[in-house]
């Protein structure tokens, strides 16, 4: 990227970003929006916490970054703002609470230490993350949940600008993720702060991001808004079992003695607010939910208490969803949609499991991606184009 | 009691160069410490040698060459000549300076081992809630080391109140300005007062015991007695 590409976007985070340590090099390009959630995703040791701790100015990098208008750090070693001066909050992986303080202690040290007016005040994060029970105890009688979440609250007492989480939940047990999890979405709906959330779990990220980057070995794999990246097979085939595409729906009936409801696929996960006269790309989305969907255009879904009209995030894993040629007669699967291939990739023979991407109702954003024996892809004979129908075995309601 | 005025003047001097290098030596040894905490330079192999130096070497030989130093033929004396100081040794400040260096080893390694075992993290956490490089240390590792600038302080003053050998090169045995417990002592007993040499020699046998007791059952009662949770 050159000098005048940046700065040209005042809710961007945008670098690029260079560390070599030992037999490990990252390498990457980052433009990331100020808003919302960005997801960084990767396998241990792809970098995204050395990633996320150049960004915080804990780790020296070869490169620049801006933040906004602001430039954080100049081409090369150049200038680089130190941690202190940068406006983010840090959520370490361990917490890093400080042992010689009371989880009260701990917030008020942020709480003095905030240079600009607070997003939020002291009870009132208290109040979010539900820590009133917990203000007078020390950080070695907290559980590994009660640590992140005292952890989360200090760093939202420093009135930061963003909020960068490295894998805040990656120490915790199962059921404790579902502890912090609906704390993290809160944090997300209620407060308009944007969040850098790295995690190795695809689950997390799904249900958090709106905006993902891939790292694997030190590279970006792929970057963008959550239904574009998870739509790609490159992406797919990287993510094996955890691939499948997270897109928005919307409740369009309510079918109470099923608890069920219906929803609309939304094309993007991008909140769609784009005017037809806006972006030609918007046209097509502003159609997809304006007009009343065919009932082989909704998905069924389990009834959380959902009313007409409400945005749902999905998530329809690759192994749910199964191909036959012909529309399936009689079948307890509820969700069958008519479609056709639009992508399989070539390159992967050695491996029993294809990905294939299939787009559904003829809609040219609308994908789905199946993963499917390379023996049912010979059988069926599939090809690009092939008209199919699809049948997804479970749709994961995550939002 | 057996205390003499003399007796009485000793241990006062005694408290007070004990006290006055105590206090120097945290001044000094705390950003020595933390250097060594932090740096990857050559020099802290050779630096961390020399403090430790009084460990080892006879009192005489540290004294010996203290002496010379400070002397009027000495770079120290020079200075201080030049300084219109006069020379150092046979004064008070002078036994005051050979016992900083004599127990600076005391101060610098368990400031040093309680920095390194707070760790890169806290400081890290503490940059990130807007703290520059001296609010990390005054308002992190400072508080988060204070077991450690306990035991330091506690081991810098027994060991000044043990010294002897440094002191009688530097200060030789003049009351009221060099001449300190120990020394007293050994006045006594070379003077045959051995009921003198007792009264100050079990004096300083309590007293020292006291001292260490305190240091190696801190965990039980230091914090009761200071408030310091370890």
């Amino acid at each position: 990227m050159k000098q005048s590409e940046f700065n040209n976007n005042n809710y961007q985070i945008q670098g690029d970003i260079r560390v070599k340590k030992n037999n490990f090099m990252l390498d990457v390009s980052i433009n990331f929006p100020l808003n919302g959630v960005t997801g960084i995703f990767g396998h241990s040791g792809a970098g995204k916490t050395t990633l996320l701790r150049s960004i915080a100015g804990l780790e020296a990098f070869k490169g620049q970054l801006f933040f906004g208008e602001s430039c954080w750090q100049q081409k090369g070693y150049g200038k680089s703002l130190p941690a202190h001066q940068r406006s983010i909050g840090y959520v370490f992986q361990d917490a890093g609470l400080f042992l010689h303080l009371t989880a009260e202690g701990n917030l008020r040290f942020a709480e003095k230490r905030a240079t600009e007016k607070s997003i939020i005040s002291f009870d009132q994060v208290v109040e979010l993350l539900s820590l009133n029970k917990l203000l007078n105890n020390k950080p070695e009688q907290l559980s590994g949940g009660e640590k992140q979440r005292v952890a989360i609250a200090r760093a939202l007492l420093i009135a930061p600008k963003i909020l960068l989480l490295d894998e805040p939940l990656a120490s915790l047990g199962r059921t404790h993720k579902e502890d912090i999890l609906p704390y993290l979405e809160r944090l997300k709906g209620e407060l308009n702060i944007p969040m850098l959330y790295v995690s190795h779990n695809m689950d997390e990220i799904a249900r958090l991001s709106d905006h993902i980057l891939l790292l694997e070995n030190g590279n970006k794999l792929a970057e963008g808004p959550i239904h574009q990246v998870t739509s790609q097979l490159a992406v797919s085939e990287q993510l094996m079992s955890d691939a499948g595409v997270v897109m928005e729906g919307k409740v369009t009936a309510v079918h109470d003695d099923w608890h069920l409801v219906e929803a609309a696929i939304v094309s993007s996960t991008e909140t769609p607010t784009v005017t037809n006269e806006s972006a030609s790309s918007g046209i097509v989305l502003n159609k997809s939910i304006t007009k009343k969907p065919e009932l082989n255009n909704s998905l069924w879904l389990k009834n959380n208490n959902f009313t007409v009209d409400k945005t749902v995030r999905i998530r329809i894993l690759a192994k749910d969803v199964s191909i036959s040629k012909d529309k399936p007669k009689l079948s307890s699967i509820l969700n069958q949609l008519p479609g056709s291939i639009v992508e399989i990739l070539n390159d992967k023979h050695d491996q029993a499991i294809m990905h294939v991407k299939v787009c559904c109702n003829e809609s040219p954003d609308q994908f789905v991606i199946a993963s499917i024996t390379k023996k049912s892809l010979e059988e069926l004979a599939l090809s690009v184009g092939s008209s199919v129908w699809l049948q997804i075995k479970s749709v994961a309601v995550i939002a | 009691m057996g205390l003499s005025e003399h007796d009485l003047m000793a241990i006062f001097l005694t408290l007070k160069l004990a006290l006055l290098v105590t206090l120097i030596l945290l001044l000094i040894g705390t950003p020595i410490a933390w250097w060594l905490s932090k740096t990857r330079s050559f020099l802290k192999g050779p630096v961390s040698a020399l403090i430790a130096m009084p460990l080892v070497l006879p009192p005489t030989v540290l004294g010996f060459y203290l002496l010379l130093a400070m002397g009027p033929e000495g770079p120290i004396g020079q200075l201080t000549t030049f300084l219109g100081l006069g020379t150092l040794p046979f004064t008070f400040t002078g036994i005051v300076i050979a016992s900083v260096i004599y127990s600076m080893p005391f101060v610098v390694q368990p400031l040093q081992n309680g920095f390194e075992a707070i760790g890169e993290r806290p400081l890290e956490v503490a940059a990130t809630l807007r703290c520059n490089a001296w609010q990390q240390f005054f308002y992190v590792a400072l508080p988060m080391a204070k077991p450690s600038f306990l035991t330091a302080s506690i081991l810098a003053f027994a060991h000044t109140l043990g010294e002897f050998g440094v002191i009688l090169m530097i200060g030789g045995s003049i009351p009221g300005v060099t001449r300190v417990m120990s020394v007293q002592i050994y006045d006594h007993v070379e003077a045959l007062q051995y009921t003198q040499a007792h009264w100050l020699s079990a004096g300083m046998l309590i007293l020292s015991f006291i001292i260490l007791l305190l240091l190696y059952s801190r965990n039980a009662l230091v914090p009761r007695i200071f408030g310091v949770k370890n």
